[in-house]
């Protein structure tokens, strides 16, 4: 029996769709139940969309619907945009029909991307967000109770900073975000719950926009993770991209036409996904587009010339693969069976090359689309203590390290080192009396720290002030569970505990999310007025109508003044109800037309008596 | 002698517990204190041989118990207290499974230097090892790829001596460690590293 304390949700928070799953004694399932109550595919697509003339919010299949009509109110994708800042983003904007624009509170050394909406900046977090509140919000019509705690996955190539991101969209989301699971590894989980046999996997997860392989050995009930590899900015949306150049292409030389406004890019975008999927299925696809003025734009693509497109970005998912192995010390031949994931793996020219790597079929049997929130499910069960005979161990995929003197990276955590992971190094001080101690960490393999990922400025606060070199502050750098940094520093000789007062480079900081977490109840407040607006409209018609009835029946019972009154009460409270959006007003209005209306009740209860009485 | 570590009381019930941080009759966790001996984590002898599958079966025995997976929904401290101690377990665990991390382990629990305070290396290993650099630079520039597959023998070979060398004396000096046997263990450590600058070159 699960109860609102203990329900532990499993969270698939996609770069297209996003799914809800729950773990009991029979297994993980997704929860196929709309808010609504009403049933369906399970499958929430990515979108929020944002009414251009009241604001209000949609989220999923309503929101896709109106994506081209309302192409700059309508968000999809944002997992692109977790942990960035815009300038990561250059070669991402132009097939963003929506307004990506740096945060106006970024100071210098911080770049956070924002979508701005009807004059108001989202940060990504805050867009998933939504969309986490509305996996909720199904989780909660199904079990019929309230839920806080959720594991919510990510892509195993995340960084400090993406991962960072998605935690925070579930702590804007009211949820107590218990772990970040890696996609792969969450995929594997599901995969191999049934199977007793150790074997050593490979998961390729091949998703909407990020693109992961994980190595696993699975030996009695322990998932580990040897070595995993990826990109998070490579999915099937590239894909689609692919076509969209060559349309817009093709479109320009013919017609001499640019056809890139956001209505145009949007249509584009869901009319590329529909000729990639046809590909899947058919030799061909024609291609037919109206630009208006008798102008046709028409064209065959084969899947031939599909394939040679996609090719080199098939092939960066490849080396992937071979880097994963290299680093797992395996060959190709040692993996047992190959797990896909993610729908784009549907794209046959990806099955085939998956194939010729390894030497054997991958094994497709499994729901691309679910089995990420289903191993999530599973994971949540293992966090409940519900499942105890099984057990993740993941890596890092990324190696951690600081900016040396000279601008080198000193890495301290190498990738794939099994996490939690803790390394330690000591600092200290260049000037006499210096109080604090600024680190620049990084994340990444390249040698230079400009070629690596900044998490943020570090810096070390309250060392007792000492002759310069004195002080020997020993810095703890701890890799949770999660894969997100945390970091403690102590001076020795005083033996006392020093602040770090992170600046993250491309995140929220503690307050920000608290801020917006504060603001998402506001907002919901906002929606339960709105909710409560509809009532009690509703509550007008009905009561008004009721009257008017009451009225023509028993009317004459009352006097002449009575009757006048109440025909006038019933006009001002309808005027009310159509124009005004104060609901206390509204509520109290319909408080004094009951009270007003008891008369006439009473007048109609006696007249139905003396009715039944006759 | 008796190599074994002596056995450790849980500090909750003070029981004799088989692993020092997990005790079985109380299922209470117990923190590693620092510079605990990485063998006495996995209750494994303090020898350099290693069976390398036995501690993967304990390192994942002790992890079972006591990953911050299993107290998800315990008090924050608990988390706090078990992430920390599954990273130590983990570091103890990468050190002890890698020959080379293990014997460099030994080495300095039995006080010897560090690569960076003694660089130097075993007799003739540095003249060997530029004579053979000179080799693979001229093989490869020649692209003779007789000469080539010579230099990946004559590396292969060097590598297994040098490991040989540092598993004879890390046995040595994980027993009762001499002065002369940790110089001279620091020495083929320095030795192994430079056999693998070697290995880079000739992928």
């Amino acid at each position: 029996m699960s109860s609102e304390n203990d329900t532990i949700l499993g969270i698939d928070l996609g770069t297209t769709n996003s799914l809800v799953a729950l773990a009991d004694a029979a297994g993980p399932q997704i929860i196929r139940c709309a808010p609504d109550g009403s049933e369906d595919s399970g499958l929430v697509p990515s979108f929020v969309a944002f009414d251009p003339a009241t604001g209000r919010i949609t989220i999923g299949s309503a929101a896709r619907a109106h994506a081209v009509e309302n192409p700059l109110t309508t968000v999809f994708s944002v997992k692109r945009l977790m942990g960035k800042g815009v300038a990561d983003l250059q070669d991402e904007l132009h097939f963003l029909p929506y307004r990506v624009v740096r945060r106006h509170t970024d100071q210098e050394g911080r770049d956070l991307a924002a979508i701005e909406i009807l004059g108001r900046e989202y940060t990504p977090p805050e867009i998933s967000a939504m969309i986490l509140s509305e996996l909720k919000a199904r989780a909660e019509a199904h079990l019929g109770h309230a839920v806080r705690k959720a594991v919510i996955t990510a892509p195993a190539y995340f960084d400090d900073a993406q991962r960072q991101a998605t935690r925070d969209a579930g702590r804007i989301a009211g949820l107590e975000v218990l772990r970040i699971v890696n996609e792969p590894t969450a995929a594997a989980l599901a995969y191999g719950l049934d199977r007793s046999e150790n074997a050593t996997l490979a998961v390729y997860d091949l998703g909407g926009g990020t693109f992961d392989v994980s190595i696993l050995g699975v030996q009695d009930g322990v998932f580990e993770v040897l070595s995993t590899h990826g990109d998070t900015r490579l999915g099937g949306d590239d894909f689609d991209r692919c076509i969209i150049s060559l349309v817009q292409a093709e479109v320009a030389e013919q017609f001499g036409l640019s056809i890139d406004s956001p209505a145009i890019k949007q249509q584009l975008r869901s009319f590329a996904e529909s000729v990639k999927i046809r590909l899947g299925r058919d030799e061909a696809a024609s291609l037919e587009i109206d630009l208006g003025q008798g102008r046709r734009y028409a064209r065959t693509l084969t899947r031939g010339e599909f394939e040679q497109m996609i090719t080199p970005l098939v092939e960066r998912t490849i080396d992937s693969v071979q880097q994963a192995l290299a680093d797992a010390g395996l060959q190709p031949n040692q993996i047992d069976q190959i797990v896909m994931v993610g729908g784009s793996t549907r794209v046959p020219l990806v099955r085939r090359r998956v194939a010729q790597v390894f030497g054997r079929e991958p094994y497709t049997a499994l729901n691309p689309e679910e089995v990420v929130a289903l191993g999530a499910a599973v994971q949540a069960s293992i966090l409940a203590g519900v499942k105890r005979d099984v057990l993740l161990l993941d890596v890092t995929p990324l190696s951690l390290g600081i900016e040396t003197l000279g601008g080198a990276m000193g890495k301290l955590i190498m990738r794939n080192t099994r996490i939690p992971a803790r390394a330690t190094e000591m600092f200290t001080t260049f000037v006499d009396g210096q109080t604090n101690i600024k680190i620049n960490v990084l994340q990444g393999e390249r040698e230079l720290a400009q070629d690596c990922r900044s998490l943020g400025e570090f810096e070390l606060r309250g060392i007792p002030p000492m002759p310069a070199g004195l002080p020997k502050v020993q810095v703890t750098f701890l890799i949770d569970q999660n894969g997100i940094l945390n970091v403690a520093a102590c001076e020795e000789r005083s033996a006392k505990e020093a602040g770090v007062q992170i600046l993250p480079s491309h995140g929220l900081t503690a307050e920000e999310v608290q801020r917006m977490e504060e603001e998402s109840y506001t907002f919901a407040r906002e929606d339960m007025t709105a909710h409560r607006l509809i009532d009690l409209r509703n509550q007008v018609t009905f009561d008004t109508y009721k009257a008017e009835q009451a009225l023509a029946r028993v009317g004459d019972r009352l006097d002449q003044a009575e009757r006048q009154n109440l025909e006038q009460a019933i006009a001002q409270l309808r005027q009310l109800a159509a124009e005004s959006d104060d609901a206390e007003r509204m509520y109290e209005e319909l408080d004094r037309f009951g009270k007003m209306t008891l008369l006439l009740a009473e007048a109609a209860i006696t007249a139905s008596l003396k009715e039944g009485d006759g | 002698m008796d190599t074994s570590t002596p056995p450790v009381k849980c500090t909750a019930c003070n029981q004799p517990m088989r692993s020092p941080v997990f005790c079985q009759n109380c299922r209470a966790i117990n923190p590693v204190q620092p510079g605990t001996d990485y063998f006495a984590i996995f209750s494994l002898p303090r020898r350099y041989a290693l069976d390398e599958k036995e501690l993967h079966r304990r390192f994942l025995n002790i992890t079972r118990e006591i990953h911050p997976d299993r107290f998800a929904t315990s008090a924050q401290e608990t988390v706090n207290l078990t992430t920390r101690l599954a990273a130590q377990i983990n570091d103890a665990y990468n050190v002890l499974k890698d020959p080379m991390l293990r014997a460099e382990y030994l080495l300095q629990q039995a006080g010897g230097k560090r690569a960076s305070e003694d660089k130097s290396v075993p007799g003739d290993s540095l003249t060997r090892n530029m004579e053979l650099r000179e080799q693979i630079e001229e093989a490869q520039a020649s692209g003779d790829d007789q000469a080539l597959e010579q230099c990946r023998r004559l590396v292969a070979e060097m590598h297994r001596e040098a490991h040989q060398a540092v598993a004879s004396l890390a046995e040595r000096v994980a027993d009762q460690p001499q002065e002369e046997q940790l110089t001279e263990l620091r020495a083929h450590l320095n030795a192994v590293k430079y056999v693998r600058n070697l290995q880079e070159l000739l992928p």
